[in-house]
This record gives C-alpha cells, structure tokens and sequence, in this order.
C-alpha cells in the first residue's frame, strides 16, 4: 500500500459526501427531472437503495481484512493483470468523469458568472487548484471537506429556504412523473452518481477501524440520497417538471431568483463560492485517486510525481469536446449511463469475490482442521 | 562566538504565503469582466412593442446617476417623470438586436442587470409570435426571472411617455411601490416573469399578467390648460377598467385590471373588480377593501374588508362529463364603513348582510369562471392546476383534453362570509 496518513471517520465521511453533493451544483438535477419528470425527487433514493445492497454486499470484505483495500483485494483475488485491468477501467472512468467536471464547470461559470474571460482565465487556476489540492493528499482533501461540510449544507439549505415563495405543491405531480419503471431505471442510471462506494473501497482501510468504512458508507449513501431528493424536489416545486428540463444550471438559477421584497434578492453571488468550494473538491479528489491508483499499479511508493501528469491529461482531455452541448452529451448519454459499473459494480466484485474466496478458504481449513 | 540561523522550515511557510499573497493580489486586481460603472448604461424599464414585418420596437429606459440628474434638472430638462434619461425606443428583430442597437444612440454600454420592469404592447401581447420575442430573455444572462412584467393597453412607448408618478421618482422604487399597492386594492395581480414563463410552460394552467391602462381624459388635462378634461365629472357609471376609471388628476397611467392569456397569447383583459374575484378564486387575496349595496336600505353601501379565512377549497369531477367545478371560500372580514342607519352589530342584520354578499360574490365568480372557461378556454384561476394530482403520469397529464374540458365545464361556487369586527363604533351615527 502507498504511503498516506491514518484518516478520522469524520474526515472521510466529510470528503465522500462533499464528492457526491458536487453533482447537484452541475446538471444531475437537470438529468432526473428529465428522467422522472414530476418523480424525480424518488430518483435518489431509488440509488441509494441500490448502493446499500451493494455496500451491504461488498463491505463486510473489508472488516474480514483490516489494513487492506480494494486493491490489494483485488491482487490476491485477480491476480496481478486482472487487478490491473480493473485498475485500468476505473482510472479510465474517473479521468473522463474528471475532466467532464472540469469542463461543465468552467462553461457554466463562463455562461452564468464571467461571460467575457477566456477559458483558459478560468481554466488554468482552477486546474492550479485542484493539482495542489489532489498534491496534499487524502488528509487535506478530508481535511478541506470537513471544514466547509457544514458551510456547504447551509448553504443549499438556505438557498432552499430563500426561494420557499415560489414553490407550487401541485407542480410534484403526477405522482409518478414519467411513470414508475422510468423511476426505478432512472435510480439504476443515477448510482453511478454514489461514487462512495468506490472511494471507501479504496480508503477505507486509512480508518482506524475498518469497522467505521461500513457505517460511513451507509451513512454517506443515505445523507447523499436525501440531499439529493430534498434538491430535485424543491427544484421541482419551483420549475415546474416542464420548465426543469430546459434549466441546465439549476442551483444557479434558484440562487438568482431569490426575491423576499427589495432588501433580500441579487444574492446568487453568495453561493457562488460553495459552487466553486465543490467542484474543487470533486475534482481535486478525482485527480488525486486516479494518481494513487497509477501509482499502485506502478508499485511506485508515493502518488505525488503523478499527480501533474494526470493533470496534464485531465487539461488536455476536457478540451476535447468543441462546446458545452457536446460535453453535456457525453456526460448525460455516456458518463451517467456507464458510471454505475464504475462505481459500484467492480468494487462489488472485487470485494464479494474476496468474501466468496475467503469462505472457500475458511471452509477448506475448517475440513482440513476437522480431518 | 557561535549564532544560530533559523531553521529553513521557518522560511518555507513564510514563502509560500508571499507567494500565496502575491498571486491573489494579482488575480484580485482586475480581470478580463471588470465593468467600471461609469462605463455601463442600466436599462430600468424595458418595453416590447409589435413592429411591422415581424418586427419588434423595444423602448428602453435608462437609469441616470443622482448627479447627473441633479444637473438636468437644474437645466430643466426633467419634468415630473420618473427618474432616469428620456425613453429611447429603437427596431429591431430581436430583444439582444435592439440592446445593441440602443448602444448606437447611448454612449455607455446597455446592461439589463437592473432591469425592474418589462412592459408589453397590447398588440405585441396578442400576437402569435409574442413567445418567440420572449425566448432570447429566458436565455439572457443578465436578465433575471424576478422582473415584473407588465402588459399594457396600447404602445409600451407611450406607457413610458405618459408615466408621471405622484411621488415616486426612481422606476425601481416605483415598480416596488405600484406592485405592493396592488397587493393590497386587489385591483392588479403581482407577477414576476418567472411565474408568467412556468404558467405558460406548465399544461392545464394559463398565465396572467397586471394591465396597464392610460387614461385618456387625465392625459388629456395634463396636456392642455383649457376644461377639455373636465368631462370626467358628467360620468354616471364607475369604472375599474384600466385607463378607464373616473378620476381626475394624477399619473396617466393606471395600474389595474389583468390581461389573461392562453397558449401564450392574451386573449383578453379583466377590470379591476373581476381581478379581485380572480385572485380571491386563486387564494392571492391580502386584506382588501371592497363595497357592497346595502341589503337593508336601497341606494346606501356598505363597506368591508376581506381576506381568506383559509385556502379557497376546489374540487375538479374530471370523471363527469362536462367536468364539473365545485368552488368552496371562505373569508372572512371587518365591516369598515355603513352609509345607512342599519344598525349590523344586531346578529340578525350582519348574518343578512353576510349572506347577502356571499351570494353576490359567489355569483360574480361563478360568471368569471363561466366566461373564462367557456369564451375563452382559458384557466387563469389555477384550478385545473389542482388536478395534476388526479393523473398517474405525465403521459395521461398530456393525453387530458384540457380546452375542450373547459369549453363545457360545469361550475358551482359557494362563498361563506364571516364578519368578525365592526369597527370602532356600534350603531351607526344618528342626526337630530
């Protein structure tokens, strides 16, 4: 395993929550409303039921090997190419959802905030900041999130409150929007979006005690959900299912149409900075999990002599799509249809194959002993 | 004799923060979307007017800093108008194209980033394409959701021409000013663009929007000395019709009644005493001063004050066939003014009274209701919004025939008045 520091569960609880909450500043809104229409709002929970089974599936692995991770699991289980392929795959996956981010973050804060910069103005400290967040590390990644969780839950609570005069109780219905299966297909599609059963996979055993990895991910998958939930649905009390789907930038338009008479409005300034605050974090996590996974692969004892390169990529790879409908595609029609196999689904393998081996195992010592 | 340097761990985060401070100094200094103030021209009102070949006008009226207002005034150039430079109205085929247009006569650069009001035309307001002038501004980013809009009867150049507030100066005070009265007569609805947008959006529902009236007789007084304006005091009939209302003196302009759109057309515009019985229906009803013919001495009135006592309570049968429409109010009130000698704190003349204009309000609904539905296939009032709960997706949501539900819907609407208080005197004042 690569050098890193021991974490603390709030620290890490902090971190994967504030990964996951990053999505509601972006499209993913937009995304279930157009997939659930007026149920929307169930979208989330639906994924989260889906990544519960999934931690209560593949968690216990962890407790079973305290000290390791996904990875060393991995190893032991695929061997050292199987490992690697998988490696690979998530690497993949995350650099494209990385750079996907990167670049739906500068193209929204150019279309909403400074219409006449450059990309490259917004670009290139944004990409500064994140290689010097993903450059400390885990501990200032868990640390940083921490810090500001509590800021950034305030933050989208009043914003929630502030625009409570809009809201229309008839707008979240029909009861079912685009009908149930949409529903339940839709809760399929979003888990990719529940990145923390991923990254507790990998970082959970940094824990003191492995045991806490399996209460942050049912807590994390749970708190995310209602965040989730409680964002679509007020955003669908004040646009109407109809109106949601053509508001791509959802929080930003909610921060713009605060209005409580003439002294309470013009405030989206304010939740400008959570904006930005998560979206660092998001990517500068990314970034930094992609070099502590190319590391691994590479056996090599730090993450850091990565960390740039990946950068260089990440810079590289987000200027690829000409415009923002074209990065929107990608991410709606390909990143968010995929993401699930990513995000939990190899690290469910992974880790019930360890369980399953380890039964096998255990059963065989268990008949060796007895005969 | 031996001196100790400090350690280089000393200088490293001592580096790193005048490094840190010098990157932010730099980068806070300017940026590529500084904007000094002096160099933008905020546009306040904004006016969209139909033009021909598919054309719009777009009268815009720009903010003027205190200053430099001072100074026209002292030039005397400003009259009684609201604060701000002369409405400039330019042509073009779109919203964006006359903003830049306008930067051809205005010497700062147009910003809509203080935009209070949008003002539409009359004949803008009826016209099929008036949503595809709309659009460009959903998608603009300086123009917020929260601009209250306005449809006019008229031009909005002469709505902008013809504004002479009594008090108010500054248009974004103005606008305040004029939609919070309007809360409070109920003779005009409060809507911001946002909620004109999503009601024209959203299916089985219309939107609504405040009229604008300007009063010719006023106008006409306040452009000439001679008595040609004094026709007002030979009128017999009242009126709450926007720029119809018999009044002499004061702004031109009058802000009342509501113009009622369908399929995001108007189709047609409320007076002021139906605007009350559309936002009483609608539960937007604050406390609100209404008169009522004494029911015990012919020829006498009776004032009161009403507001909900809860939501207005409506039930939509989409199973019946016509749907049936089943309104139930309850508001209740203060009695604030009697002409007559009836003395109402005797039980049994308030319960006649209240009675009396349940049924009169009841009635005046209920024929609102009829003439919108069935004229007009239009549901201003929101009920058919309530019954987006009645489907179990949006694809049956869709498949409802909504105007032709409308056009044979069957109504019944029933008002319960509570008179609480009557005042600070009992009976009524009796002369020797």
């Amino acid at each position: 395993m690569l050098k890193t520091g021991y974490l603390g569960r709030r620290e890490l609880f902090a971190l994967v929550f504030a990964v996951l909450l990053a999505n509601v500043f972006l499209t993913l809104p937009q995304q279930m409303v157009m997939h659930g229409g007026a149920a929307a709002w169930m979208i989330p929970f639906v994924s989260a039921m889906i990544c519960m089974i999934v931690w209560a599936v593949c968690a216990p692995a962890l407790v079973m090997h305290p000290g390791e991770n996904m990875l060393s699991l991995a190893e032991r289980c695929l061997g050292r190419i199987g490992a690697g392929i998988a490696v690979l795959m998530i690497c993949l996956f995350l650099m494209a959802e990385a750079a996907s981010t990167f670049r739906l973050f500068t193209e929204m804060v150019i279309t909403t905030v400074l219409p006449r910069s450059p990309i490259s103005f917004i670009a290139i400290p944004f990409l500064l900041s994140v290689l010097y967040y993903a450059y400390t590390g885990i501990e200032g990644l868990t640390r940083v999130s921490s810090l500001f969780l509590l800021l950034f839950l305030f933050g989208l609570v009043s914003l929630l409150a502030l625009n409570s005069n809009w809201m229309n109780v008839e707008y979240l219905f029909p009861f079912w929007g685009t009908g149930p299966l949409r529903v339940i297909s839709g809760g399929w599609q979003f888990s990719g979006a529940f990145l923390n059963v991923l990254l507790l996979a990998v970082f959970g055993s940094l824990l003191r005690n492995p045991a806490d990895a399996v209460r942050i991910g049912y807590w994390s998958t749970g708190a995310t959900a209602v965040v989730y939930a409680v964002m679509v649905l007020s955003f669908t009390l004040i646009f109407p299912p109809e109106a949601s789907m053509r508001a791509p930038f959802p929080l930003y338009q909610l921060g713009r149409l605060i209005y409580i008479g003439q002294f309470i409005q013009r405030l989206e300034a304010a939740f400008v900075f959570i904006w930005v605050a998560l979206a660092l974090i998001k990517v500068g996590t990314l970034v930094f999990v992609i070099s502590y996974l190319i590391a691994w692969f590479c056996r090599m004892p730090v993450y850091r002599p990565v960390v740039f390169s990946v950068g260089t990529i990440l810079y590289a790879l987000a200027f690829v799509p000409e415009s923002w409908p074209e990065v929107n595609m990608w991410n709606t029609n390909i990143l968010m249809k995929v993401g699930w196999t990513v995000a939990w689904f190899i690290p469910m393998a992974i880790l019930w194959m360890a369980r399953w081996k380890d039964g096998k195992g255990e059963d065989r010592d268990a008949h060796r002993n007895a005969s | 004799m031996h001196t100790e340097t400090p350690p280089k761990r000393v200088w490293r985060p001592l580096l790193s923060l005048l490094l840190i401070v010098s990157l932010t100094m730099a980068a806070c200094t300017g940026c590529y979307d500084r904007i000094e103030l002096e160099g933008m021209a905020f546009v306040v009102s904004l006016g969209i007017d139909k033009a021909p070949e598919n054309m719009i006008d777009v009268t815009a009226r720009i903010a003027v800093p205190s200053a430099q207002e001072a100074g026209r005034e002292e030039g005397g150039e400003s009259g009684s108008q609201v604060s701000g430079a002369e409405a400039i109205t330019v042509r073009a085929h779109t919203i964006p194209g006359a903003l830049n247009f306008l930067n051809t006569t205005v010497e700062r650069r147009i910003s809509l980033l203080h935009l209070a009001n949008l003002v539409v035309g009359e004949e803008m307001a009826k016209d099929e394409q008036f949503i595809e002038f709309l659009r460009p501004l959903t998608r603009y980013r300086e123009f917020r959701r929260t601009v209250h809009v306005f449809v006019t009867r008229g031009t909005a150049r002469e709505t902008f021409d013809q504004n002479k507030p009594v008090l108010e100066k500054s248009v974004s005070r103005f606008n305040e000013s004029v939609t919070n009265v309007g809360k409070h007569t109920g003779l005009t609805p409060y809507v911001i663009f946002h909620e004109f947008i999503t009601s024209m959006e959203a299916p089985n529902q219309d939107a609504i929007l405040p009229t604008v009236g300007i009063n010719d007789k006023v106008k006409k007084k306040n452009n000439s000395d001679d008595s040609e304006g004094e026709s007002w005091a030979e009128e017999t009939e009242l009126s709450s019709v926007p720029g119809e209302v018999v009044r002499q003196g004061g702004n031109p302009l009058e802000f009342v009644g509501t113009g009622v759109f369908r399929d995001a057309k108007l189709v047609t515009m409320l007076d002021g005493i139906e605007t009350r019985m559309l936002l009483t229906l609608r539960g937007e009803l604050l406390r609100t001063q209404m008169d009522f013919p004494d029911p015990l001495q012919k020829g006498a009135y009776v004032s009161v004050e009403l507001k909900h006592a809860r939501s207005p309570h409506i039930e939509v049968d989409l199973s019946q066939k016509p749907v049936r429409v089943h309104v139930n109010e309850s508001l209740e009130g203060d009695l604030i003014g009697v002409q007559s000698h009836v003395n109402y704190t005797e039980l049994k003349h308030l319960h006649q009274l209240e009675q009396k204009i349940g049924a009169r309000l009841s009635r005046n609904q209920k024929e609102l209701i009829e003439r919108m539905f069935h004229e007009y296939q239009a549901d201003p009032f929101h009920i058919f919004k309530q019954t987006r709960s009645q489907f179990a997706t949006a694809a049956d949501l869709q498949r409802f025939p909504f105007r032709k539900s409308l056009k044979t819907a069957k109504v019944d609407v029933k008002v319960t008045i509570n008179i609480r208080r009557t005042g600070v005197q009992t009976a009524p004042i009796i002369a020797k």
